[in-house]
């Protein structure tokens, strides 16, 4: 696990510079819109690997014990 | 027990009875067999346990690979459920006053946004398992079938990670160009 590389300061400086240009422009909007419907789209993903990764522990627990 | 055997084969040959010899010739056979069967049985027991032995330590080692899996995939799970309802949270700005936007709440959110951890899974043990062939060892078939599915799951998984990060630098440039543009416009 780690966190991505973003030049933070720099990200902050520009929405620090004009972050009501940021909310005005639709183009961002739309490609924020995209990145949100992505995010909830990996997250489903992630979940549902977790619940297969909880699942084959509870095999190979039982497996094990046997 | 050979020279028993053949102490009886030579007395039967000498008493000149084939009835007699046929039926030793057949309990002979019958030995013979037996002990090839039980032979085969024993090697089978052996195979058994050391196909047994492989397992368990397949299975300790996939166990130790998926509970560090696991644990990372929790936390990378929270920290995008709050980015995820960090960007929802940003679109709902587009729809509100613009001049009312509170700078410290809007700083908030994107640092949520940009505080994307990305899941990093170890997958090196059970790779080599199955690129080895050693899956085979493995009897229980559902956790066959889970582990063989699990490199594509992983990669469904960072897919919509990997995609959302590169929308968010896209969006990012895409910002970054228009005020740059706006500047050249009012200078």
């Amino acid at each position: 696990m780690k966190n991505n590389q973003y030049n933070t300061s720099l990200i902050q400086s520009i929405f620090k510079a004009d972050y009501i240009g940021f909310f005005s422009d639709r183009t961002v909007e739309s490609l924020i819109a995209q990145m949100h419907g992505w995010q909830n789209n990996g997250v489903d993903e992630e979940r549902e690997l977790l619940i297969s990764m909880k699942e084959m522990l509870t095999i190979v627990e039982n497996e094990i014990s046997n | 027990m050979l020279i028993f055997l053949r102490k009886i084969r030579k007395s039967l040959i000498e008493s000149g009875s084939t009835r007699k010899y046929v039926l030793y010739a057949i309990g002979e056979i019958a030995l013979v067999v037996i002990g090839i069967l039980i032979a085969l049985q024993i090697n089978n027991w052996n195979d058994q346990l050391i196909s047994k032995r492989i397992e368990q330590k397949l299975l300790d080692g996939i166990k130790e690979e998926l509970l560090v899996n696991k644990n990372q995939l929790e936390d990378v799970i929270l920290n995008h459920e709050v980015a995820v309802d960090c960007s929802r949270k940003v679109l709902e700005l587009y729809h509100h006053d613009i001049q009312t936007l509170d700078s410290e709440v809007v700083d908030s959110l994107v640092d949520g946004i940009i505080s994307y951890w990305t899941f990093n899974p170890r997958l090196g043990f059970i790779k080599s398992i199955i690129s080895s062939g050693r899956l085979g060892h493995i009897k229980n078939e559902r956790l066959l079938t889970l582990l063989s599915q699990f490199e594509d799951q992983v990669h469904d998984a960072t897919e919509g990670q990997d995609w959302a990060i590169d929308l968010w630098k896209v969006a990012l440039a895409s910002f970054s160009e228009i005020t740059y543009q706006q500047l050249l416009i009012r200078g």
